[in-house]
């Protein structure tokens, strides 16, 4: 082990399969999503009549988990503030790697009522790269569903990379991150 | 209630006295030296023994912060608002965690988005909510949110902005209408 490193802040490395291979896989990662159970804002309150028995998402594969290491999907719902930013990037850079992140509500577009406020962050796609947005202030579990068949259609297709994007791109991420969160030292990479 | 007002103004002084919107809430503005006197009366003989809020309000063109000190009464079910004034350029107050314990949070976040300084509170330097706040407090009227908001996170300055929203919508409805 050189300099005494007591964690692992290494780059992931990445994999590339062939195309058989990564459209049985893309058809495969279609059909169970799971959501790690992370509410940062009040869009939080629209997940559990969604999973539980009305809407009933794990007819579609859609289910609930709780750690972030289990997880494919993270859901953004609702406004993020600056300090629940740090949160997300660290649970986001602990999920596995193929990844997803849905965007819920006006205020993860553009900032929606809280567009001036001095807390809410209003780009999110700035700081976490995002596969699909569902609009609405606060959009119904049926909305959610179809932001979440909208997802599947893009990993079947496999234009859902944001996974990728964000692992190219990394350093201009963490330069837009560094800008917001102010006395952070960032590592490499959170495992 | 009456009563216990005409009470409280043999013993101090009593600046203003105003009725609340509800039956039961009364707002009284003493001197800022005699509160602490009010509040220990209040909980003492009158049972106004719940701290409801502390809370605060900026008056920019007075130059003024008010501290309202909002009471409830168990036993006679009305509220009681006790404000006071200090000046805006010194924003600085005692604590009243000698009274009422719980102040103690509520200071803090006073302490955090208006300025106002709390001597005698241990943790008012704390963090509340907000971390590594490096501007002036967010509350305060002469904190241009917009403009910090602009500045920090930006804005989605694409088509969406340059079209005129209002003039596609209105032009689509006259065109209904004329079907």
């Amino acid at each position: 082990m050189k300099d005494n490193k007591y964690f692992l802040d290494d780059r992931p490395e990445k994999i590339s399969y062939s195309e058989v291979w990564q459209k049985f896989f893309n058809w495969a990662r279609a059909k169970s999503l799971w959501v790690v159970a992370y509410g940062t804002g009040c869009g939080s309150i629209e997940i559990p009549p969604m999973v539980t028995s009305r809407f009933d998402a794990e007819r579609f594969g859609v289910s609930n988990v709780g750690t972030p290491r289990q997880a494919d999907v993270l859901i953004i719902s609702g406004y993020l503030a600056v300090k629940t930013l740090k949160r997300v990037i660290r649970v986001y850079e602990q999920m596995q790697s193929p990844k997803y992140v849905v965007g819920l509500g006006a205020c993860t577009v553009n900032g929606g009522m809280y567009y001036d406020s001095y807390n809410t962050v209003n780009l999110v796609d700035q700081y976490v790269p995002i596969d699909v947005f569902v609009a609405g202030c606060m959009p119904r579990p049926e909305a959610i569903l179809a932001g979440f068949a909208q997802l599947m259609k893009k990993i079947k297709e496999g234009r859902a990379d944001g996974w990728k994007q964000y692992l190219d791109n990394l350093d201009k991420y963490r330069k837009n991150q560094e800008k917001v969160i102010k006395n952070w030292k960032i590592p490499n990479y959170n495992w | 209630m009456e009563q216990t007002i005409k009470k409280l103004e043999n013993i101090f002084k009593i600046v203003k006295k105003e009725k609340g919107k509800r039956e039961n809430l009364n707002i009284l503005e003493v001197e800022k030296d005699s509160l602490h006197a009010v509040l220990s009366y209040l909980r003492d003989n009158e049972s106004f023994k719940h701290l409801a809020l502390v809370s605060c309000v900026d008056w920019i063109e007075d130059n003024k912060f008010q501290l309202s000190y909002i009471l409830w009464s168990y036993q006679r079910r009305v509220n009681l608002i006790i404000k006071i004034f200090i000046d805006r350029d010194k924003p600085e107050f005692k604590t009243i965690m000698n009274l009422f314990p719980q102040a103690e949070v509520y200071e803090r976040e006073i302490k955090e988005l208006y300025g106002v300084n709390f001597e005698g509170n241990p943790t008012q330097d704390e963090e509340f909510v907000l971390e590594d706040w490096d501007q002036i407090p967010p509350m305060r009227r002469d904190f241009d949110t917009l403009k910090y908001s602009n500045e920090m996170f930006g804005d989605r300055d694409s088509e969406v902005k340059k079209t005129n929203i209002r003039k596609i919508i209105s032009d689509y409805t006259d065109e209904w209408r004329r079907k």
